[in-house]
Order: structure tokens, then C-alpha cells, then sequence
């Protein structure tokens, strides 16, 4: 499992450039705005917790409910397919 | 579109029967006025001397107490209410929370009815359609905060539910601070209140709870502080009363009538012994349904049934605030007490409880353990209504919307999709329409949302027999789903957070009968982004440096200043001592999100080589919560700021700034401050050009 940590635009950027070969090419891009598990806005309670999970990239509202959905992926990671 | 086969009228109707008895509803109306078919109250607002939390103070009373007298009427009655303002210069208003009258009668200034000027008087006339426990406030301003407000008992036309005794209990929060300086208190971001309730957060408080990680990760994720409610009370009060004695004798049972009309406090609910029974919510009777403790937000109203026990004794029903800094006592029977306990504090530095309480209201298992646990949430998911409440038939079209509740402490610039009230006032709806609407909570707070003039059925699990109410809490990081019927004749239908100060900051929208596009409802101008002044500076014997903001909606104008002043000890350049220079900067910033701002504005520079210069930049906070300022200069000259402050207790906090500036190069910072009292504190700092110094902070 691959863990990042989205902190700002401003790292971002810093990140972007000392990363030329950036994020793995087989990983799926999580392309919602919303956390997986609370539907709240990313970004809404902080910065937004990266993490990916077999060959999917997931992203968080916040670090608590990385557990949660740790505790049920299959029930979350089926929010992706609708 | 097809219309909805069902509305909510008939289908109150049928919770009780329409059918009055006058006569025998009369007799139990104590100062109702008696004479023609109406049943008349007359209700005076006025200021007077009174002592809520035990300091001599003005309270806003109606009818001489606050809170005013309880209006009783029977189903079906026609009610006529004069309103007498008698305040000195203010206008008043009263609204009829949770009543379903016509759009006029509702009671909001400006919106639907006509403020109630100085000395002027209105009088309200409408047919009381439902029972239960209802009641009024004033919407004008904080008025509510200051005791306008009361309690409505609508009795049903055949009784039922079953007791021996009823009480009707109107809990509230009291400041003996003005609610305007609460206001301004709270839009400046200042912790005051935080540092009086014990709920500061602090590397100690971390350290003392296990969670200095937790600490450093929710500062490097650029999540500012929690809290669970907004404002430091003085006292909190059971009919105007920190402890209100209640007759009771033993094995009764007691109808408790609760209306939370407190401005910004959620209390949880508990008996010394036994449970509640939960038999209406929001003045609709519910299947009956025990709890061991309730959570009861703002504007909502329970009835519950206590059976006190066989022995005689005396009964406390304990009403903590959600924080946890106080309570208000309901002390029913005489005898040996038998004390409630307060619910144990939530654990700020972890989320874990904003998290529950947003997974609890998405998911019904979480609501059924949430509602019964040592600190519950809101018992949504335990109501069932009593007869079927489905208003969506196969055929009925239903208009879906989703409202993200929107806003943070540090700005407190509140409101729906990013908007406050000032920037985007209405929703338009088409008499006969099914609106479902789903309101997810972006916050860490909760949020007490009421539709005025309308129920709604919150969607919680209970299919048909899903529970009517007029607010629902929204819980921090949660969701609600409500779905109501706009079946009044017409008019522009109030939709706000009852947290009083979220609402003044513009967490509100209007619900707008009215089809023309160009129709723009009348608001009250004082929920319109208020302007607040505010300013903060420390004088210390080696400099001063301060600043002083007016703030409306999400603008700023500003003046701020970093002066070297002589030194007292006599200390001088020559041994890394003053600089007698001076930079007073004025500027206008325009607030984008919580992270970025923008600025522009003027210089002026005087001493060490410095010149004055307009000036254009933003504002940029960073992980860690270190603020960042980057600017230009009309010279070509770049300036960048970093600031940052860590709290070590409650109220001694360290900071650090370092600034660079193509001009004048580096200067930087540290100091130590110490909290005395709001407008006050102890500072001492070290300034690369001004030196050592110690002095106070002025807070206002």
C-alpha cells in the first residue's frame, strides 16, 4: 500500500517538480471531490488524506476515517462503481 | 408535473382530530383573555433589571419574565396575540416557531411581517391547526439571546398520551455579555471563550489526554482547533431558573414539555434514575421510546415522560450543555435528591466524536447506538411516527437538492454552498411540490436547521413511519435527508440554522413561493453581513505592534502598525537595542477561503532607510498553520511573512514571525503571551530591531 499526504498546493507544486516520473501509471485516479466515507467536500476538515489500496487511489476528508473505511473497504470502495 | 396525492395538513389532522371543544379549553388558559371566539393573549416586550447568572443585568422580558408566560390553546382554536414592543429605541418581532400559519403571521421582520417599532404594537390572528408543544421568540437581531421567548401547549382534542402531571420546562443559555460583543468576540476568531470553558486547546491539554500526536497531525493537516459549541455561558437556566423546583409526588407519572430555546447550546438530557420516554419531538407525537439520556438541539422541542419513583424523593432531571461547562436542574418532588450525572466530556483532540456523530446520521445501525449511548446524538433514528407520514406516491415527481452546510470558526462566515444569506438568498419552490433534500454538514460543528412554516419527514431509516419535524440537527461531518411538501398558499418561508450566531453570520436562505426571477424576498438588512469592528495590539516598552479591522461579509478594512518606541532601559542602536522606525500599513483584504486571502493597501515608512509604498499581496496559510504573506511593492520590492503560534496552556501561548523583505531584509520575532481576561494580556518579546521588551496585550 502507498501512502501520500496531500499538505497544499504549494508543496504540491514542490512535490510535482522534484517528481518528474510523478504517481505510478497503473494506479486509478480517484476523481470525485468528495471523501469516500462521509460524502463531505476534501478539503472541508483539512487537507485531504491520500492513500492507495491495490491498484485504486482513495481520498479522505479526514485521517479518522481512513480507519473506517479500512474496517469495510469492499462496501466502500463500491461507492466508486455507482 | 403531478401533484403529490398527500400533503402533511391531513395528515397532522389525523395525529389528533380537528374538532374544538372552546368552552372547556378556555377554563385551562391562565392569562388568556376571555370574550369573543378567539382566545387573546397580550404579550409586552420590555427591558428589565434582572439577574440570570447572579450579576444585576437588563433582560429582555416578555410579559416581566423571561421566560414569558406559556400560551395555551386547544386544537382548532383561533388564536389572537397582540404584540406590545415597549423596549426603549429597538424594534421586535415574534415569531410562532414550529406553528403552521399563514405567511404573514409567521413573524419574521421584514420577510413576512412588519417589524414591531419602538412603542408600536402588531397583533397576529391565525386557526391552530396541530397540538403539542410549540413556542415563540423574538427574530429580531440577538433578541433571543437577551429572553424573548416562550412556550406555546396546544392540546389535543382527545388526549393522547397518558399522565398524572404536567410541566413545561423552556431551557436556556445566559451571557451577561452583550450579544453583540458575543458576536464580535466570536467573528474576530478570538479564543476567549474557548480559554473561560476550559475547552482551550493547548500542547499541555494534548500531552494530558494522550494525544500530542493527534495535536501536530490535525496542525500539519491545517484543521484549526474543535470545539462543540461557541460561545462561555454564565448560566444555563430551566424556565429562567439555574434550578427550578417542580411538584411531583412519588410513582407519577410527569409530562416534561422541554423546548431548548437556548442561542447556541445543545443539552443532553438525563434523569438520576430511570429512563425518558420520548412521546413527541417538535410537538408531534411519536411512538414512545425510552432513552437513558437525550440530546436536544436548539429551537427542538421534546415531550418525555419521567415516572418518579415509588419512595418519596426528590427527582433531579439534569440539562448539561453539550461541552460539558454547566447545566440547568429540573428538581422534581420533595425528598432525598437522587442526582443526575453529567455525560462525560468529549475528548477534543481526536475527531473521533465528530466522526461518529456524522457516521450515526448515515447509517441507521451507528443511529440506534449513537442515540443510546453514554454521550448520544440526536435520537432521530429511534422516532417512529405514530400514522403513516409518506407524502410520495408512485407518481409524484420529487425535486432533489443537495445544501452543504458551509462555514468555519476562525472567519465565522457561515452558510449554505459556500454562500451566506447576503450573497445568495432564495430558493424558489412551486406551490405542491416534493422537495427531498439532502443536507450534508461540511463542518465541524452541528447545525440545528429549521424550515419555518412547513414539517418535514426526516428520512431516517423508519420508511413510512418516518418522524415529521420542523429542525433537524445536522451533525458535524454528517447528513440528513428531509422531504416536505410546499403546500402553503404562497410567501417567502424562513430556512436557517437556529444556532443564533451562525444565522447572523448567514447560514440561512429563503424558501420562496414567488415565480418571478426577478422577485427578491425583503430580509431583515441586520442579518446582512453586519459590520464588526474589532482591534488587538501589544504594547510593550521596546515597540508596539497592532492592528484594527472593520469586518463585513468577507471584506476587511485594516490598519496595522509595527513602531519602535525609546526605549525605557535606555538601551540604543549601538548595543543591538531600538530602532525608532515606523511602518503603518492601510489596506483593504478580501477573504477567499479559510486558507487564502488577498490584500492591498498603503504603507508608510519612516526611519532606517524605509520608504512609503503601495503594496498588493495574499495571505496563505501553510501546513502547521504557520500563516504566510507574500507581497509587491509599487518599488519592485517583494516581501514575504511567515507567522506562527503554538499554545502552551490554556492562556500562555508562544509565537514566532520572521519576515523578508527585498528592501529592508530580515526582521524577525519571538514572544511569550499570557491570557488574563478578554481585553487583556502579559506579553514579552525579542525583535531583531527593536530588542528585548515586556508589556501588555489590548484586546477589544
Amino acid at each position: 500500500m502507498k501512502t501520500t499526504r496531500s499538505k497544499s498546493p504549494l508543496l504540491a507544486l514542490v512535490l510535482f517538480a522534484a517528481c518528474a516520473s510523478g504517481p505510478s501509471a497503473d494506479v486509478i485516479p480517484y476523481t470525485s471531490d468528495l471523501c469516500i466515507v462521509t460524502d463531505n467536500k476534501l478539503g472541508s476538515m483539512g487537507d485531504p488524506v491520500v492513500k492507495v489500496y491495490g491498484n485504486q487511489e482513495v481520498k479522505f476528508c479526514c485521517r479518522p476515517c481512513v480507519k473506517e473505511f479500512e474496517e469495510d473497504q469492499e462496501r466502500f470502495l463500491a461507492k466508486l462503481k455507482k | 408535473m403531478n401533484r403529490p396525492a398527500w400533503s402533511l395538513l391531513p395528515l397532522l389532522a389525523a395525529i389528533s382530530i380537528a374538532v374544538s371543544h372552546r368552552c372547556a379549553a378556555q377554563a385551562r388558559k391562565p392569562g388568556a383573555i376571555q370574550g369573543d371566539d378567539a382566545v387573546r393573549y397580550e404579550l409586552v416586550i420590555a427591558a428589565t433589571p434582572g439577574a440570570p447568572a447572579g450579576t444585576q443585568t437588563t433582560v429582555l422580558t416578555v410579559n416581566g419574565t423571561s421566560p414569558g408566560p406559556v400560551l395555551r390553546f386547544r386544537e382548532g382554536d383561533l388564536a389572537r396575540i397582540t404584540v406590545k414592543n415597549r423596549l426603549p429605541s429597538e424594534e421586535t418581532s415574534i415569531h410562532w416557531h414550529g406553528l403552521l400559519v399563514p405567511n404573514e403571521m409567521d413573524g419574521v421582520p421584514y420577510l413576512t411581517t412588519p417589524p414591531i417599532p419602538a412603542g408600536g404594537e402588531h397583533t397576529f390572528e391565525f386557526r391552530l391547526r396541530q397540538s403539542g408543544t410549540y413556542w415563540y421568540h423574538s427574530h429580531t437581531g440577538l433578541q433571543e439571546q437577551l429572553g424573548v421567548q416562550g412556550a406555546i401547549v396546544i392540546e389535543p382534542n382527545e388526549p393522547d398520551v397518558a399522565f398524572d402531571r404536567e410541566h413545561v420546562v423552556v431551557l436556556a443559555d445566559w451571557t451577561d455579555d452583550d450579544p453583540t460583543t458575543v458576536m464580535r468576540w466570536l467573528m474576530r476568531g478570538s479564543e476567549w471563550y474557548s480559554v473561560k470553558k476550559g475547552t482551550q486547546q493547548s500542547l499541555l491539554g494534548a500531552w494530558r489526554r494522550g494525544a500530542v500526536s493527534n495535536y501536530f497531525e490535525r496542525e500539519g493537516d491545517r484543521m484549526p482547533a474543535m470545539d462543540l459549541s461557541d460561545v462561555a455561558y454564565d448560566a444555563f437556566l430551566a424556565n429562567g431558573k439555574r434550578e427550578l423546583r417542580l411538584d411531583a409526588r412519588p410513582g407519577e407519572r410527569v409530562l416534561l414539555r422541554l423546548v431548548n430555546a437556548g442561542a447556541s447550546t445543545y443539552f443532553h438530557v438525563g434523569a438520576g434514575e430511570g429512563n425518558l420516554t420520548i412521546v413527541g419531538s417538535d410537538g408531534i407525537r411519536v411512538q414512545p421510546v425510552e432513552v437513558r439520556r437525550l440530546l436536544i438541539g436548539m429551537a427542538e422541542t421534546y415531550d418525555v415522560l419521567v415516572t418518579m419513583p415509588a419512595d418519596r424523593c426528590t427527582l433531579e432531571i439534569r440539562a448539561t450543555a453539550q461541552d460539558g461547562s454547566g447545566h440547568a436542574s429540573m428538581l422534581l418532588g420533595e425528598g432525598p435528591l437522587i442526582e443526575a450525572v453529567d455525560p462525560p466530556r468529549a475528548n477534543l483532540y481526536v475527531m473521533d466524536e465528530m466522526l461518529a456523530a456524522g457516521l450515526a446520521s448515515q447509517m441507521p445501525k451507528r443511529a440506534l447506538e449513537a442515540a443510546t449511548a453514554e454521550r448520544p446524538f440526536a435520537p432521530y433514528g429511534l422516532l417512529r411516527a405514530v400514522s403513516d407520514t409518506t407524502i410520495v406516491g408512485p407518481d409524484t415527481e420529487v425535486r432533489e437538492l443537495t445544501m452543504r452546510l458551509t462555514g468555519d470558526m476562525r472567519r465565522y462566515l457561515w452558510g449554505f454552498d459556500n454562500e451566506t444569506l447576503a450573497e445568495n438568498s432564495t430558493i424558489r419552490v412551486r406551490k405542491g411540490e416534493v422537495l427531498r433534500i439532502e443536507l450534508i454538514n461540511d463542518t465541524m460543528m452541528h447545525h440545528p436547521l429549521h424550515l419555518h412554516g412547513h414539517f418535514f419527514r426526516v428520512l431516517n431509516g423508519q420508511g413510512e413511519r418516518s418522524p415529521l419535524k420542523h429542525t433537524v440537527d445536522v451533525p458535524p461531518m454528517g447528513k440528513r435527508t428531509i422531504e416536505w411538501i410546499a403546500d402553503e398558499e404562497g410567501g417567502d418561508w424562513f430556512f436557517h440554522c437556529h444556532l443564533l450566531y451562525h444565522m447572523d453570520a448567514g447560514m440561512a436562505r429563503v424558501f420562496s413561493y414567488e415565480q418571478d426571477p426577478a422577485y427578491r424576498p425583503t430580509v431583515d438588512p441586520k442579518l446582512l453581513e453586519p459590520a464588526y469592528l474589532f482591534f488587538d495590539a501589544t504594547v510593550q516598552n521596546h515597540m508596539t505592534m497592532g492592528r484594527a479591522m472593520l469586518m463585513k461579509g468577507r471584506n476587511d478594512v485594516f490598519v496595522r502598525w509595527d513602531i519602535g518606541l525609546p526605549s525605557a532601559f535606555g538601551d540604543d542602536h549601538q548595543d543591538g537595542g531600538h530602532e525608532d522606525n515606523i511602518e503603518i500599513d492601510l489596506g483593504w483584504s478580501r477573504y477567499v477561503d479559510r486558507n487564502f486571502a488577498t490584500e492591498l493597501g498603503w504603507r508608510y515608512a519612516d526611519g532606517d532607510g524605509a520608504t512609503s509604498r503601495a503594496f498588493a499581496g495574499v495571505r496563505y496559510r501553510l501546513p502547521y498553520l504557520v500563516m504566510s504573506n507574500l507581497s509587491v511593492d509599487s518599488r519592485g520590492d517583494f516581501r514575504l511573512t511567515l507567522d506562527k503560534g503554538l499554545q502552551l496552556t490554556d492562556r500562555l501561548g508562544v509565537g514566532a514571525s520572521v519576515e523578508y523583505d527585498t528592501n529592508t531584509q530580515f526582521e524577525w520575532l519571538v514572544g511569550i503571551d499570557y491570557t488574563l481576561t478578554p481585553n487583556l494580556g502579559f506579553s514579552t518579546s525579542y525583535h531583531s530591531d527593536h530588542g528585548y521588551g515586556l508589556g501588555m496585550v489590548f484586546t477589544f
